[in-house]
């Protein structure tokens, strides 16, 4: 009996050994299964953040669509671009039908952000009173912007093309954990969502501060917000941003605007973020919005496997990375100067009532000899007073055109220098760059505007051909410099003309040769006959909105009052 | 008859050590192979993982120069230690505007030398980002 017992407990010895070792073995085999079970779950969230963040940067640098050839989207064309000048010249010579697939998730906010300017524009000039059609081009902007943006939020909702994205760069990661041939491709399916993140935070349009961005005695409050980011970068410190997501009321229209945080590129963002403000969870007033966050999901599959593979879903913020200004970069404002005539003023009943006689005489921007009419009666007493020789043209002999716009007789000049100083940035596309008055009295002052007008050139266009700085040219120049001109230079404002600078006048430098008659039995009244001048300017402004690229007319008018009195009395001699 | 009782007795004795050690010496086999597992396991993770931190760190620079330095640093970030003997940035390829991949090489020490293979192993990742720097 105990030698049957023991025999039992030397094989019970030897099973347990065996059951233990093939416990190990099953235990080793169950690790190594689950540890490459985790490690193809890892792999597979790997190549499908990979896939996902190739989405976030080619939905928005890839997915555009194009600007229809009709009026109200071609005025984007300048905006369909990269480039601060909107220079695109193929396109600006064809009128953007040689470029027509320029929209993406990069310049929307500048179309929209062009359509909010030129609202800005047509809005400041109602309020003046002075809108003309500038409210109606407005709303045809509005109208170019919107459809565009329709069609870029329903192209971005389109998934074939997030798939295509996903499967160019998950593919590429390894997930051999499940196998040799083992790939991640796109699951098709309701995970491929979109939503809107970063509700409130700037978007990748700058403004200019408002002494510069709105037109004069206009104010947008709340219109632009400084980087939400928690540490700013230095060179973005003086920036004000258009806020996305966050409804830019003007008139009866509403703007908006896509955030894209300065700075920042596409990044993985977290499910629970996502799926708090998607469309459905979060609604917002926007019919179409442009998502910025996109969903996915992948799954990896062993082609010499059966098994079902292993799936998992990123969500992915997507930023262009790419600043822009608000502005109208094809954009100008036409400086006209009237013809100046030489007025001459008698005084035939005395000293108070003042009378124009004979035909006022032209004059240019060179000294010149008029030679004064003389009038019958033209002094009190006096047979006839005449205002003889005159050398005028002195108030615009070497001025630049600055001296004269500005010059004297100088009145009112702070409102002439707003009106050009904010239509002045409004041009500018280069993020940071401020115009500042200097700066357009420096451009305006440019020594061969004197040439310009020896040569008889009145009709000037300011524009920016390059984004940064202004330029002031004459037409013809004008249109060698900046060759879009050409399909525009005939464009005139669609705002109604004001008067900014109502009759200035000051004493003019003139060397009057007066003579008189006096009437018989009576003599002149000395210090008469004597004659004087007054230098005289008008000037007008007629805003434009910037829809058809003309921001407006400034026209000065400049004139020279020769006055000639003669008193005599009856003398008792 | 005492003799042959004895006899029998280290005989049986003799067996069940014999039998103790053999059992032994699998189970010990198989300990040591699961321990090395474990290591070889643990270790493709940190190298998959040093890849994939490499191609991130890459992926958002914006020149060759600038990236090969961000991902040489993501590597460097995971030192060596334990029984990892040496981990290396071995190749960064870089298509501008396009993507990026980075191949890490990782060194090994296993804790129980494989017979005729030795205690040295080898392990190679590779990971591809796009690239989203302007």
């Amino acid at each position: 009996m105990i030698i049957f017992l023991k025999k039992k407990r030397s094989r019970g010895s030897i099973a347990f050994g065996a059951v233990l070792a093939v416990v190990l073995v099953i235990i080793g085999l169950a690790f190594f299964a689950l540890a490459m079970y985790m490690g193809g779950q890892n792999e597979t969230k790997n190549a499908t953040d990979a896939g996902m963040l190739n989405v976030g940067k080619k939905v928005a640098d890839n997915v555009s669509v194009p600007i229809y050839p009709t009026p109200n989207e071609l005025i984007f064309i300048d905006v369909a671009n990269d480039t601060t000048s909107g220079e695109d010249l193929l396109a600006s010579l064809t009128g953007g039908i040689s470029d027509l697939k320029e929209i993406n998730m990069h310049r929307i906010n500048r179309v929209w952000a062009k359509a909010l300017q030129i609202g800005i524009n047509a809005e400041a000039a109602d309020r003046d009173g002075f809108g003309g059609s500038a409210k109606s081009n407005a709303q045809k902007a509005f109208e170019g912007a919107q459809s565009i943006s329709n069609r870029l939020a329903d192209k971005l909702n389109e998934k074939a093309d997030r798939y295509k994205y996903f499967d160019e760069l998950a593919g590429q990661n390894s997930v051999r954990m499940l196998g040799t041939d083992a790939k991640t491709r796109a699951l098709q399916g309701d995970n491929w969502q979109t939503s809107l993140l970063e509700r409130g935070r700037e978007s990748n349009v700058t403004v200019a501060p408002p002494e510069y961005s709105m037109p004069p005695n206009f104010q947008m409050p709340n219109l632009v917000m400084k980087s939400s980011r928690k540490n700013v970068p230095a060179a973005a410190k003086d920036f004000w941003f258009l806020s996305g997501y966050s409804p830019i009321k003007l008139a009866d229209r509403t703007f908006w605007q896509i955030p894209y945080v300065y700075d920042e590129t596409p990044h993985m963002v977290s499910g629970t973020e996502f799926a708090a403000n998607t469309l459905k969870a979060k609604p917002i007033d926007w019919e179409k919005p442009i998502p910025n966050a996109f969903s996915g999901e992948g799954i990896a599959v062993a082609k010499s496997s059966k098994a079902p593979g292993q799936k998992a879903i990123s969500w992915v913020l997507t930023n262009p990375g790419q600043t822009f200004k608000m502005s109208i970069p094809h954009s100008f404002v036409r400086i006209k100067l009237d013809k100046m005539y030489s007025h001459w003023y008698f005084f035939p009943v005395g000293p108070q009532t003042k009378v124009e006689y004979g035909d006022p005489q032209e004059y240019k921007y060179q000294l010149d000899t008029h030679n004064g009419p003389k009038m019958p009666l033209g002094g009190a007493f006096c047979m006839y007073v005449q205002a003889g020789e005159v050398e005028v043209g002195g108030d615009v002999l070497a001025r630049n055109l600055d001296q004269i716009i500005f010059g004297l007789p100088d009145k009112d000049n702070e409102k002439i220098e707003a009106y050009l100083v904010n239509r002045a940035n409004e041009m500018i596309g280069k993020v940071g760059k401020v115009i500042s008055v200097d700066e357009l009295h420096d451009s305006l002052s440019d020594p061969l505007t004197i040439l310009y007008l020896l040569a008889e050139q009145t009709e000037f266009y300011m524009f920016s051909a390059d984004g940064e700085t202004i330029e002031i040219m004459p037409k013809y120049l004008a249109l060698i410099r900046a060759p879009w001109l050409l399909l525009k230079q005939g464009e005139e404002p669609d705002g109604t003309e004001m008067k900014l600078v109502d009759d200035a006048d000051c004493p003019a430098v003139l060397l009057n040769k007066v003579s008189a008659k006096p009437l018989p039995k009576c003599i002149l009244l000395p210090p008469t006959p004597i004659g004087w001048g007054l230098w005289d300017k008008d000037v007008y402004w007629t805003p434009g909105s910037g829809y058809n690229s003309c921001l407006g007319n400034l026209r000065v008018k400049r004139w020279t009052e020769i006055y000639s009195l003669g008193i005599a009395f009856p003398s008792l001699l | 008859m005492l003799n042959k009782r004895q006899n029998l007795r280290r005989t049986k004795r003799g067996s069940l050590l014999i039998q103790a050690v053999a059992v032994g010496s699998i189970l010990i086999v198989i300990s040591m192979a699961l321990i090395d597992l474990i290591v070889m396991v643990l270790a493709n993770g940190v190298n998959d993982a040093a890849a994939k931190n490499a191609a991130r760190a890459a992926a958002g620079q914006s020149t060759m120069d600038s990236a090969v330095t961000a991902a040489r640093n993501a590597v460097q970030e995971k030192k060596p230690s334990g029984f990892i003997t040496s981990l290396i940035l071995q190749s960064v390829d870089y298509d501008p505007k396009k993507n990026v991949s980075c191949k890490t090489k990782m060194e090994i020490s296993l804790p129980i030398p494989v017979p005729l293979v030795g205690s040295k192993y080898v392990f190679m990742a590779q990971a591809t980002e796009p690239i989203v720097a302007r």
